[in-house]
């Protein structure tokens, strides 16, 4: 470890942090319906997309027709998406000539980017045309983050309002948060990254010779504008195969820092827009501070992993440097120019944020290390998380507390005012319990299956963790992926599209049936029987309530691969 | 043919998440609100 690297992390942090309130701010009034900077210029637009779809934007929905609405937007932008992916070979934008997508990658690859996931069994360069990424994978980006949004405000709204049968107007948010937060952010940041020398072309590939007189590919497209919103969306699913570890998609340490940015940004402004819209900053923050804690343990833990470097190597003493720096730490799978701090940083961040963008390869990363990316993935995206996702995944976390806290106190559970009854009890049970049962579940099936097993690149218990990633990254709407595992066969493209279609719709069905539920109580004045639910005694109760549910869910699978492998490896045992 | 059947299968999903989310409601029907510590 350096100080530079931990220099590299405190800036991140600093950064991440500051931006925080304002955006919090801004999307409060976005969401409010109140005018921001950006009407003169996009009201208009809004207005008119409204007529053309036939939207009463005043006109706002229960619970059950806000969450019709939202599946079958999304059922539609699947068929949509798997049509395109299909038909590309004869539609335009198609300079490379590249053929239709099979069907099973097709529906694969169209259940991901809709459900926020972006998972990819394919190498987008040599797979999808310019239109398939353009109208494809960067519009979905766009959409699925925007419903994610749109279902955290839900239930905002839910803790918000008082005896209210509507939770908000479905398409309006999504409209809103398109225009007025996604839009105008992606075109500053893909502004940003092509002056730094990200490609944004329609012209095919280019050739160059090598100096040893070979003919070299160069793949290049419409890439900034892609992979602005591959990061802010949390959808991380990258214009090529090497997603932000190649030149091309992430240049410089300027677009390093901008990238991470991108992902912590919208998931921790959330939680400041929570505060406000329950009309209590605070209890913004301690969220806050529940994330940044986790955050903090995770990254802190996975640097020092790494740049306590590979056991096995040591052994060998292939690596011994110096007297002051005895080993270099584990560089396998990562880029030199990101260094062992920048690796780590990328990944915690990106498996948090549920972004899942890759700047290094997480198989290579050692068993400690993937066992971090793992839990941060399962612990239901709370820790920052996509945007949407990661606040509403806290929150469920946040009933669950104060219902055992009040089991504890012998008083009715509340949170922001709201009373916690027994139905809002069982429908975030339903929501927590999604995630595990189809992760755990389908990585049963494939360890035991003879399409499963066929595709391991890796035996013994690294090879259980390449089938545990790519289920919970798929169940957890992460969609990075351990690389180890070929994943582009009918068996893994229809298993994880099943995990990520319940990962995503089984969790959001009951988030709004909570939003419902809690919009139509009575806010009940605080007293002194109340928990204070914006103070250290919550956060840290709140985070102990995260870990043991996590830990107690997912102990056994992680034993069984990462940890398992840890032990092994410190006898110098390989897989 | 596959097409047809992996849309139908999208088609079954969203049949299922529509129907979760009538179960989720009959669940949040006022007879089933009871506090949970009196």
């Amino acid at each position: 470890m350096t100080s530079t690297g931990w220099l590299q992390i405190a800036l991140f942090i600093a950064l991440a942090g500051s931006l925080t309130r304002p955006l919090g701010g801004y999307l409060a009034r976005v969401y409010a319906g109140e005018r921001t900077f950006l009407q003169p210029a996009l009201g208009p637009l809004e207005n008119t997309l409204y007529r053309l779809a036939g939207i009463k934007p005043e006109a706002e929905q229960s619970w059950l027709q806000y969450v019709v609405s939202l599946l079958l937007f999304h059922v539609l932008a699947i068929i949509a998406l798997y049509s395109l992916l299909r038909l590309q070979s004869v539609l335009p934008f198609n300079p490379q000539d590249l053929p239709a997508v099979s069907p099973d990658l097709a529906l694969n690859a169209a259940v991901s980017f809709v459900s926020n996931t972006s998972w990819q069994s394919y190498a987008g360069e040599t797979t999808l045309s310019y239109l398939s990424q353009m109208s494809g994978i960067a519009v979905h980006s766009f959409l699925s983050a925007a419903s994610g949004m749109a279902v955290a405000i839900a239930l905002i709204r839910g803790f918000a309002r008082r005896r209210s049968s509507a939770i908000g107007n479905f398409l309006v948010d999504v409209t809103r948060g398109t225009l007025y937060v996604l839009l105008p952010v992606s075109a500053v940041a893909a502004f940003l990254l092509m002056t730094q020398g990200v490609p944004e072309t329609l012209a095919p590939a280019a050739w160059a010779t090598t100096l040893e007189g070979g003919i070299q590919t160069i793949a290049r497209g419409p890439v900034a504008t892609q992979e602005a919103i591959k990061l802010l969306s949390g959808d991380g699913g990258g214009f090529f195969n090497a997603n932000s570890a190649h030149p091309l998609e992430n240049p410089t340490p300027l677009t390093n820092l901008v990238e991470l940015l991108l992902m912590f940004a919208l998931g921790a402004a959330l939680t400041n827009c929570f505060g406000r819209m329950v009309g209590a900053e605070r209890q913004g923050w301690s969220l806050l501070g529940v994330m940044a804690i986790l955050f903090g343990l995770g990254v802190a833990s996975l640097y020092a992993s790494e740049a306590s470097g590979n056991p096995a190597l040591e052994a060998l003493q292939a690596e011994r440097m110096t007297d002051t720096h005895p080993h270099s730490g584990n560089m396998e799978g990562k880029e030199v120019r990101f260094g062992i701090a920048g690796s780590a940083l990328f990944a915690d961040v990106s498996t948090a944020s549920s972004d899942g963008a890759v700047n290094s390869m997480h198989d290579s990363f050692l068993p400690l290390s993937g066992g971090i990316l793992l839990a941060n993935m399962m612990v239901d995206e709370v820790i920052v998380g996509a945007p949407g996702s990661g606040l509403y995944g806290m929150l469920l976390f946040c009933i669950v507390a104060v219902f055992l806290a009040g089991l504890m106190i012998g008083r009715t559970p509340e949170y922001v005012g709201k009373k916690i009854g027994l139905p809002e009890v069982k429908m975030t049970i339903l929501a927590l319990i999604a995630i595990p049962l189809v992760t755990l579940g389908l990585t049963a099936i494939a360890c035991v299956v003879e399409p499963g097993l066929a595709g391991l690149g890796n035996a013994g218990p690294h090879g259980y963790s390449e089938i545990l990633y790519a289920y919970t990254s798929a169940a957890a709407t992460n969609g990075s992926a351990f690389a180890g595992l070929n994943a582009n066969s009918p068996f893994y493209n229809l298993t994880l599209a099943l995990g990520m279609f319940v990962g995503r719709f089984f969790v959001i069905v009951p988030v709004l049936a909570v939003a419902g539920s809690l919009a139509a109580r009575p806010l009940v004045p605080q007293s002194a029987g109340s928990l204070p639910t914006d103070r250290t005694l919550f956060v840290f109760f709140l985070l102990g309530v995260i870990v043991i549910v996590g830990g107690l869910t997912y102990l056994p699978a992680l034993a069984l691969g990462p940890i398992v492998e840890h032990l092994q490896l410190l006898h110098v045992t390989l897989y | 043919m596959l097409d047809l059947i992996l849309v139908a299968l999208v088609a079954v999903a969203f049949v299922l998440a529509v129907g979760y989310a009538r179960f989720c409601n009959r669940v949040l029907s006022p007879a089933a609100d009871r506090d949970i510590v009196k």
